[in-house]
């Protein structure tokens, strides 16, 4: 085995391919570079590609959320019921399950309200409500494998059901569980930073939506912490697109980079096979050699 | 294959096993399709991917990784001597990616809709990428594993055209991929004439070339399975739910690294049990050289593992008490007791020593993937996921099916004579009018098809 080792190989390889070693080379050095260092190497500075995604999504339909001014009525839950004919009563929105109970969204619940209070005082009630966040750069339209997700110019992430193969790879991809107002994004965002600002102690100084998980097109207002309300914390300031963006970028390297290199091996091994055969073997036996 | 015939009463009552878990398997399957997922697994909105994906599809295809392993030894790498070893193991990968594709039929939730990833293309989607490359893939092991069937029914003359022909096929299926995956026009183009070259060049005469198995289709199996048993792993990049124990950047490297190492384990596997279910030799040399090299896979791989758990600073999760921990620590153990186990000459030159080596090889890796798709998922949201029994009793009858289908073939078929004599004179013929070129022994003027 000690003349088959890969390191003869390869530099009997890089002997004979002159030029085209320093391609290889350069394609092998990118491929290791982008697989191993991850995304902290390929991805642009953060905060620019933050702003950026910012930028694309300033003039779509938003919506904003402001907790403080929700009394936890729950009509968004029977209007969206209603309008998308998902097919409840509202005997089952209404009585079926208090707030307090642990929810999620379904086939057939697209929005619900949460619900918190401090040791059970009443004058501490605080509102929430899960939804389909429409981000701007949304994992789950990243991840499907035929694009039956699609983030439109207009805002919305919708589904294209005709082309859905159900893999489910969208619901493992999506970080989120799931007073409203709605205009472009940048005039709600506006809008949010002038409510906390004329009532700084009435609003949690931030904006859930804004930057996490690259941006959502749905914005929240709150006054109490947002993780008490039922939304998820510490999710990145990074669109989810950009965790498999890099691994998915090497690849033209790695057809070409493997390319070169696995026939300049071939090569070498074969010719190196020639010549043996050529002093031992007959001509038509020279492969397929047993032990 | 008389050695089958004197093993007649055991080998009955596997396949009589076996065919009867088959059964069972696709009697549940059929349960599965009258009345859908939700009845027949505990899969949730919460935990969406299960037993199938975790066992069937990361598992499945990792075991199935010796078929590009030993096919680049073989033909790229100068292994010549491992040929033997080869043909099974494209068999077995072949078999597998059929059983992984039939399996996904049942795991889909619209099976009917899969062809949409060949037309309705998302470049950013790893799912996409390893639509692509399982279909190519599969269509390369069979042009791969072609020669077997057409050695059997002494086609040769059909054996001389996929030999001239192949080439030309992977050229356009590698060429489009390229295209399909970055959308550059530039790239493929590029591809393509890497690949175009290599095959002039041998055409001319000026590269030797393996006679009996054309090199692009040896490149085409190790480049596409190189990029799809680490998108694998890239599958996992985007969701923030895996454990930090699993979840790291390079998890395409890990789950690349982890194939390469448990493909050679499954070949060792695969030939020793095969060789007692015929009742012939097996390929003892071969499997010791072949062990020598298993201390220096998993040794790389546990490298990396390890090394990535003390760079990312979650090394304090591996000392707490929890089953997400043991089922880490039980990773470790299981790969660092088959490393010790192949680099002890004493285990590896006896039989039973290699096979339970290869098979702590081949648990170490089902504990990482499982430990990703299934342990290391956290939605606190839900309950914990444990699979239904229908679940496992269709992952059960599929492989048994698949046992079934190796057997039958390996029965039928001269997966264990490498070349027999006929095959080998049809297209040793074939280079006798082109003893003048450069390297006469190994060139083949493809144009002259006819003697």
């Amino acid at each position: 085995m000690r003349d088959d080792s890969p390191s003869l190989t390869r530099r009997g390889f890089l002997r004979r391919g002159g030029g085209a070693a320093a391609g290889l080379a350069t394609v092998g050095a990118r491929t290791a570079l982008a697989v191993t260092a991850g995304h902290a190497a390929a991805t642009p500075d953060a905060s620019a590609r933050l702003s950026s995604l910012g930028e694309r999504a300033a003039d779509q339909f938003a919506m904003l959320y402001d907790s403080t001014l929700c009394v936890g009525c729950r009509s968004c839950e029977l209007a969206c019921n209603g309008d998308n004919e998902l097919g409840r009563t509202p005997e089952q929105i209404f009585e079926g399950r208090p707030w307090q109970d642990a929810r999620a969204l379904a086939t057939d619940v697209w929005t619900y309200v949460t619900f918190h209070q401090e040791e059970e005082d009443p004058t501490t009630a605080a509102f929430g409500k899960v939804q389909c966040m429409h981000c701007i750069e949304p994992a789950c339209a990243s991840s499907c494998p035929v694009s039956a997700l699609e983030k439109t110019a207009a805002g919305p992430v919708i589904w294209h059901g005709d082309l859905c193969l159900g893999c489910r790879y969208c619901m493992m991809a999506c970080p989120f569980l799931g007073a409203l107002m709605s205009g472009t994004r940048n005039d709600l965002l506006a809008e949010a930073y002038r409510r906390i600002e004329q009532k700084p102690r009435g609003y949690i100084h931030h904006v859930y939506g804004e930057h996490e998980a690259g941006g959502t097109n749905f914005l929240h207002l709150a006054g109490r912490p947002f993780e008490d309300l039922g939304y998820r914390r510490n999710l990145p300031m990074q669109s989810y697109r950009d965790y498999t963006r890099p691994a998915m970028a090497t690849i033209p390297y790695v057809m070409s980079g493997l390319g070169l290199a696995l026939g300049g091996i071939a090569w070498v091994a074969q010719r190196k096979a020639a010549v043996a055969d050529d002093s031992t073997d007959p001509p038509s036996r020279e492969t397929g050699e047993r032990p | 294959m008389n050695g089958a015939r004197s093993h007649v009463p055991r080998a009955t009552r596997g396949v009589g096993a076996l065919g009867a878990l088959g059964a069972i398997g696709l009697a549940l399957i059929a349960y599965r399709f009258a009345f859908g997922l939700g009845a027949a697994t505990n899969l949730t909105d919460g935990h969406p991917w299960g037993f199938w994906i975790g066992i069937d599809i990361l598992v499945g295809i990792a075991l199935a990784a010796g078929g590009f392993v030993m096919a680049g030894v073989v033909h790229i790498f100068g292994g010549r001597r491992f040929h033997p070893l080869a043909r099974p193991a494209i068999l077995t990968a072949l078999l597998g990616y059929l059983l992984f594709i039939f399996a996904l039929m049942v795991d889909l939730g619209r099976p009917w809709n899969i062809w949409r990833a060949l037309v309705s293309w998302n470049h950013a989607s790893p799912m996409f990428e390893v639509s692509w490359c399982v279909t190519l893939y599969t269509f390369v092991l069979t042009l791969e594993f072609l020669p077997v069937v057409l050695e059997r029914l002494e086609w040769h003359r059909v054996l001389v055209r996929w030999r001239d022909l192949s080439p030309f096929a992977v050229v356009g299926m590698l060429t489009l991929f390229t295209y399909a995956m970055s959308g550059s026009v530039e790239w493929a183009a590029a591809v393509f004439a890497i690949l175009a070259a290599w095959e002039a060049l041998m055409r001319v005469g000026v590269m030797p070339r393996d006679r009996q198995m054309p090199l692009l289709l040896i490149m085409a199996g190790v480049i596409l399975s190189t990029l799809h048993q680490s998108s694998l792993g890239t599958l996992f990049l985007i969701m923030d739910k895996v454990h930090p124990l699993w979840y790291t950047p390079i998890l395409p490297l890990l789950f690349f690294l982890s194939a390469v190492m448990v493909g050679p384990a499954i070949v060792i596997l695969e030939a020793s049990v095969s060789a007692r279910v015929r009742g012939a030799e097996s390929e003892a040399s071969l499997l010791v050289a072949l062990s020598r090299a298993l201390p220096y896979l998993i040794g790389t791989y546990l490298a990396v593992r390890v090394f990535d758990i003390l760079l990312r600073g979650v090394v304090l999760q591996t000392v707490t008490l929890s089953a997400v921990t043991g089922w880490w620590w039980l990773e470790i153990g299981l790969l660092l007791t088959a490393l010790v186990l192949f680099a002890t000459p004493e285990v590896i030159d006896r039989a039973r020593g290699r096979v339970a080596a290869a098979a702590l090889t081949a648990a170490g890796l089902v504990v990482h993937r499982t430990g990703v798709s299934l342990i290391g998922i956290r939605v606190p949201e839900f309950n914990p996921y444990v699979p239904s029994w229908q679940e496992v009793m269709i992952t059960v009858g599929i492989v048994a099916l698949g046992l079934l289908a190796f057997r039958l073939a390996t029965t039928y078929l001269p997966v264990y004579d490498d070349f027999p004599d006929a095959a080998v004179r049809a297209l040793g013929d074939l280079g006798k009018g082109h003893l003048a070129a450069p390297v006469p022994v190994l060139t083949v003027n493809s144009t002259e098809t006819r003697p």
